[in-house]
Protein backbone atom coordinates (compact mmCIF):
# COMPACT_ATOMS: atom_id res chain seq x y z
CA UNK A 1 0.00 0.00 0.00
CA UNK A 2 2.38 2.71 0.86
CA UNK A 3 5.76 3.05 -1.15
CA UNK A 4 5.51 -1.05 -2.35
CA UNK A 5 5.67 -1.86 1.38
CA UNK A 6 3.68 -5.08 1.88
CA UNK A 7 2.29 -5.94 5.87
CA UNK A 8 2.67 -9.26 6.90
CA UNK A 9 0.13 -8.33 9.67
CA UNK A 10 -2.64 -6.18 9.76
CA UNK A 11 -4.88 -4.81 13.12
CA UNK A 12 -7.40 -2.62 12.92
CA UNK A 13 -7.66 -0.19 16.51
CA UNK A 14 -10.20 2.29 14.69
CA UNK A 15 -12.14 4.03 17.39
CA UNK A 16 -9.67 2.80 20.42
CA UNK A 17 -8.30 5.31 22.72
CA UNK A 18 -4.80 5.60 24.77
CA UNK A 19 -3.41 3.09 25.66
CA UNK A 20 -5.30 0.49 23.63
CA UNK A 21 -3.72 0.99 20.02
CA UNK A 22 0.16 0.69 21.36
CA UNK A 23 -1.30 -1.83 23.89
CA UNK A 24 -2.40 -4.20 20.90
CA UNK A 25 0.88 -2.96 19.14
CA UNK A 26 3.07 -4.80 20.98
CA UNK A 27 0.73 -7.93 21.46
CA UNK A 28 1.02 -7.93 17.57
CA UNK A 29 4.83 -8.10 17.32
CA UNK A 30 5.50 -10.21 20.45
CA UNK A 31 3.67 -12.94 17.81
CA UNK A 32 5.91 -11.73 14.82
CA UNK A 33 9.08 -12.66 13.69
CA UNK A 34 11.82 -9.99 13.14
CA UNK A 35 11.78 -8.59 9.37
CA UNK A 36 8.00 -9.11 9.52
CA UNK A 37 6.00 -5.72 8.78
CA UNK A 38 2.68 -4.83 11.24
CA UNK A 39 0.62 -2.47 9.92
CA UNK A 40 -1.87 -0.81 12.21
CA UNK A 41 -4.25 1.05 11.37
CA UNK A 42 -6.55 3.65 13.61
CA UNK A 43 -7.60 7.42 13.95
CA UNK A 44 -6.58 7.96 17.75
CA UNK A 45 -4.47 11.39 16.97
CA UNK A 46 -2.07 10.75 20.18
CA UNK A 47 -0.94 7.53 18.95
CA UNK A 48 0.69 8.74 15.77
CA UNK A 49 3.48 10.52 18.32
CA UNK A 50 2.87 7.60 21.26
CA UNK A 51 3.64 4.48 19.22
CA UNK A 52 6.46 5.72 17.41
CA UNK A 53 8.06 6.51 20.71
CA UNK A 54 7.60 3.61 21.81
CA UNK A 55 8.77 1.45 18.71
CA UNK A 56 12.22 4.01 18.90
CA UNK A 57 12.81 3.51 22.18
CA UNK A 58 12.43 -0.40 21.88
CA UNK A 59 14.58 -1.03 18.72
CA UNK A 60 11.55 -1.40 16.26
CA UNK A 61 11.36 0.73 12.83
CA UNK A 62 8.19 2.73 11.97
CA UNK A 63 8.83 2.90 8.27
CA UNK A 64 5.69 4.89 7.01
CA UNK A 65 2.60 6.48 7.83
CA UNK A 66 0.21 7.29 5.41
CA UNK A 67 -3.06 9.85 6.10
CA UNK A 68 -5.41 10.18 3.68
CA UNK A 69 -8.54 9.68 5.05
CA UNK A 70 -9.69 11.84 7.13
CA UNK A 71 -8.33 11.10 10.90
CA UNK A 72 -7.28 7.49 9.88
CA UNK A 73 -4.23 6.74 9.49
CA UNK A 74 -1.97 3.74 8.61
CA UNK A 75 1.34 3.12 10.01
CA UNK A 76 3.80 0.20 8.60
CA UNK A 77 6.48 -0.88 11.55
CA UNK A 78 8.91 -3.21 10.89
CA UNK A 79 9.97 -5.65 13.75
CA UNK A 80 13.95 -5.22 13.83
CA UNK A 81 14.44 -7.45 17.48
CA UNK B 1 -0.73 -20.75 39.40
CA UNK B 2 2.81 -20.63 39.57
CA UNK B 3 4.62 -21.34 42.79
CA UNK B 4 8.06 -19.35 42.97
CA UNK B 5 9.93 -17.92 45.39
CA UNK B 6 13.07 -16.47 44.82
CA UNK B 7 12.95 -13.34 43.40
CA UNK B 8 14.84 -14.09 40.45
CA UNK B 9 12.13 -16.79 39.35
CA UNK B 10 9.34 -14.06 39.49
CA UNK B 11 10.91 -12.00 37.48
CA UNK B 12 12.25 -13.51 34.48
CA UNK B 13 13.60 -10.08 32.73
CA UNK B 14 13.60 -9.78 29.15
CA UNK B 15 15.18 -6.85 27.71
CA UNK B 16 13.58 -4.32 29.38
CA UNK B 17 14.24 -0.20 29.57
CA UNK B 18 13.02 0.12 32.99
CA UNK B 19 11.12 -1.49 35.85
CA UNK B 20 7.52 -0.75 37.48
CA UNK B 21 5.56 -1.33 40.30
CA UNK B 22 2.61 -0.84 41.24
CA UNK B 23 0.80 -1.46 44.54
CA UNK B 24 -3.02 -1.58 43.81
CA UNK B 25 -4.78 -0.79 47.50
CA UNK B 26 -8.29 -0.33 46.11
CA UNK B 27 -11.19 -2.12 44.35
CA UNK B 28 -12.82 0.99 43.10
CA UNK B 29 -13.22 0.70 39.53
CA UNK B 30 -11.20 4.06 38.73
CA UNK B 31 -8.79 3.33 40.57
CA UNK B 32 -8.33 -0.23 38.97
CA UNK B 33 -8.94 0.79 35.53
CA UNK B 34 -6.53 3.72 35.81
CA UNK B 35 -3.98 0.98 37.48
CA UNK B 36 -4.02 -1.21 34.34
CA UNK B 37 -3.75 2.10 31.84
CA UNK B 38 -0.74 2.73 33.96
CA UNK B 39 0.91 -0.77 33.62
CA UNK B 40 -0.23 -2.07 30.56
CA UNK B 41 0.87 1.27 28.96
CA UNK B 42 4.35 0.59 30.69
CA UNK B 43 4.64 -3.18 29.98
CA UNK B 44 3.76 -2.35 25.97
CA UNK B 45 6.38 0.39 26.22
CA UNK B 46 9.15 -2.44 27.04
CA UNK B 47 9.04 -1.58 30.70
CA UNK B 48 9.23 -4.69 33.17
CA UNK B 49 5.88 -4.46 35.43
CA UNK B 50 4.70 -5.81 38.56
CA UNK B 51 1.12 -5.43 40.07
CA UNK B 52 1.21 -6.04 44.24
CA UNK B 53 -2.68 -6.39 44.84
CA UNK B 54 -3.41 -5.87 48.56
CA UNK B 55 -5.79 -4.38 50.97
CA UNK B 56 -9.19 -3.61 49.10
CA UNK B 57 -7.03 -4.86 45.77
CA UNK B 58 -6.89 -8.60 46.40
CA UNK B 59 -10.90 -8.28 45.96
CA UNK B 60 -9.88 -7.66 41.99
CA UNK B 61 -7.89 -10.65 41.48
CA UNK B 62 -11.08 -13.01 43.36
CA UNK B 63 -12.79 -15.24 40.77
CA UNK B 64 -15.75 -13.59 39.27
CA UNK B 65 -14.82 -9.79 40.79
CA UNK B 66 -13.19 -8.07 38.28
CA UNK B 67 -16.72 -7.28 36.15
CA UNK B 68 -18.80 -6.06 39.47
CA UNK B 69 -16.20 -3.19 40.56
CA UNK B 70 -17.94 -0.20 41.40
CA UNK B 71 -16.79 3.71 42.73
CA UNK B 72 -16.07 4.55 45.80
CA UNK B 73 -19.68 6.26 47.54
CA UNK B 74 -17.74 9.32 47.67
CA UNK B 75 -18.17 9.77 43.71
CA UNK B 76 -21.11 7.44 42.82
CA UNK B 77 -23.21 10.25 41.61
CA UNK B 78 -20.78 9.64 38.52
CA UNK B 79 -20.79 5.71 37.92
CA UNK B 80 -23.31 6.22 35.41
CA UNK B 81 -21.30 8.75 33.45
CA UNK B 82 -18.08 6.58 33.92
CA UNK B 83 -20.24 3.68 33.12
CA UNK B 84 -21.00 5.45 29.42
CA UNK B 85 -17.88 7.00 28.70
CA UNK B 86 -16.08 3.85 28.87
CA UNK B 87 -18.62 2.21 26.38
CA UNK B 88 -18.72 5.44 24.39
CA UNK B 89 -14.89 5.37 24.09
CA UNK B 90 -14.14 1.79 23.52
CA UNK B 91 -12.62 0.83 26.60
CA UNK B 92 -11.68 -2.44 27.57
CA UNK B 93 -13.25 -3.69 30.37
CA UNK B 94 -11.26 -4.39 33.00
CA UNK B 95 -11.04 -8.41 32.58
CA UNK B 96 -9.71 -7.83 28.99
CA UNK B 97 -7.31 -5.41 30.49
CA UNK B 98 -6.25 -8.47 32.61
CA UNK B 99 -6.21 -10.84 29.52
CA UNK B 100 -3.59 -8.28 28.00
CA UNK B 101 -1.33 -7.96 31.17
CA UNK B 102 -0.68 -10.82 31.22
CA UNK B 103 -0.02 -11.39 27.23
CA UNK B 104 2.85 -8.68 27.64
CA UNK B 105 4.58 -10.36 30.55
CA UNK B 106 3.02 -8.47 33.70
CA UNK B 107 3.46 -10.21 36.77
CA UNK B 108 0.74 -10.73 39.11
CA UNK B 109 1.68 -10.46 42.79
CA UNK B 110 -1.40 -11.41 45.89
CA UNK B 111 -0.64 -10.29 49.06
CA UNK B 112 -0.79 -12.81 51.79
CA UNK B 113 -1.54 -10.87 54.91
CA UNK B 114 -4.42 -9.24 53.17
CA UNK B 115 -5.68 -12.65 52.16
CA UNK B 116 -5.48 -13.38 55.49
CA UNK B 117 -7.33 -10.72 56.86
CA UNK B 118 -10.23 -10.68 54.28
CA UNK B 119 -10.11 -14.53 54.54
CA UNK B 120 -9.17 -15.04 51.12
CA UNK B 121 -8.04 -18.57 50.11
CA UNK B 122 -5.26 -19.40 47.11
CA UNK B 123 -8.03 -21.29 45.83
CA UNK B 124 -10.64 -18.19 45.29
CA UNK B 125 -8.05 -16.29 43.41
CA UNK B 126 -8.08 -16.12 39.76
CA UNK B 127 -5.28 -18.08 37.24
CA UNK B 128 -3.10 -14.80 35.74
CA UNK B 129 -2.16 -14.83 39.72
CA UNK B 130 1.92 -15.62 39.41
CA UNK B 131 2.57 -16.00 43.39
CA UNK B 132 1.10 -15.51 46.53
CA UNK B 133 3.83 -13.05 48.27
CA UNK B 134 4.13 -11.20 51.18
CA UNK B 135 5.17 -7.53 52.10
CA UNK B 136 9.21 -8.54 52.44
CA UNK B 137 9.29 -10.39 48.97
CA UNK B 138 7.56 -7.55 47.46
CA UNK B 139 9.91 -5.19 49.07
CA UNK B 140 13.05 -6.76 47.32
CA UNK B 141 11.31 -7.16 43.74
CA UNK B 142 9.87 -3.22 44.33
CA UNK B 143 13.42 -2.42 45.53
CA UNK B 144 15.23 -1.62 42.12
CA UNK B 145 12.18 -0.53 40.65
CA UNK B 146 13.00 3.26 38.32
CA UNK B 147 8.94 3.86 38.92
CA UNK B 148 6.61 3.11 41.86
CA UNK B 149 3.32 3.73 42.49
CA UNK B 150 0.56 3.39 45.18
CA UNK B 151 -2.58 3.68 43.88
Amino acid sequence: LSKGITADIVIDVLGYMCPVPLVETKKALRKMQVGQVLEVIGDHSASLVEIPNSMRENGNEVLAIEKNDGSKWHMFILKKK
Amino acid sequence: MAHVHSKEKIIEAEQTLAKMAIVLGSDHLDKVFAAFQLANTAAASGIETVIYFTIWGVNVIKKGEAEKLSLSSDYSRYQERLKKGMEETRSPSISKMIMDAKELGIKFLACETWMALLGVKKEDLIEEVDDVVGYPTFTLIAKDANLTFFI
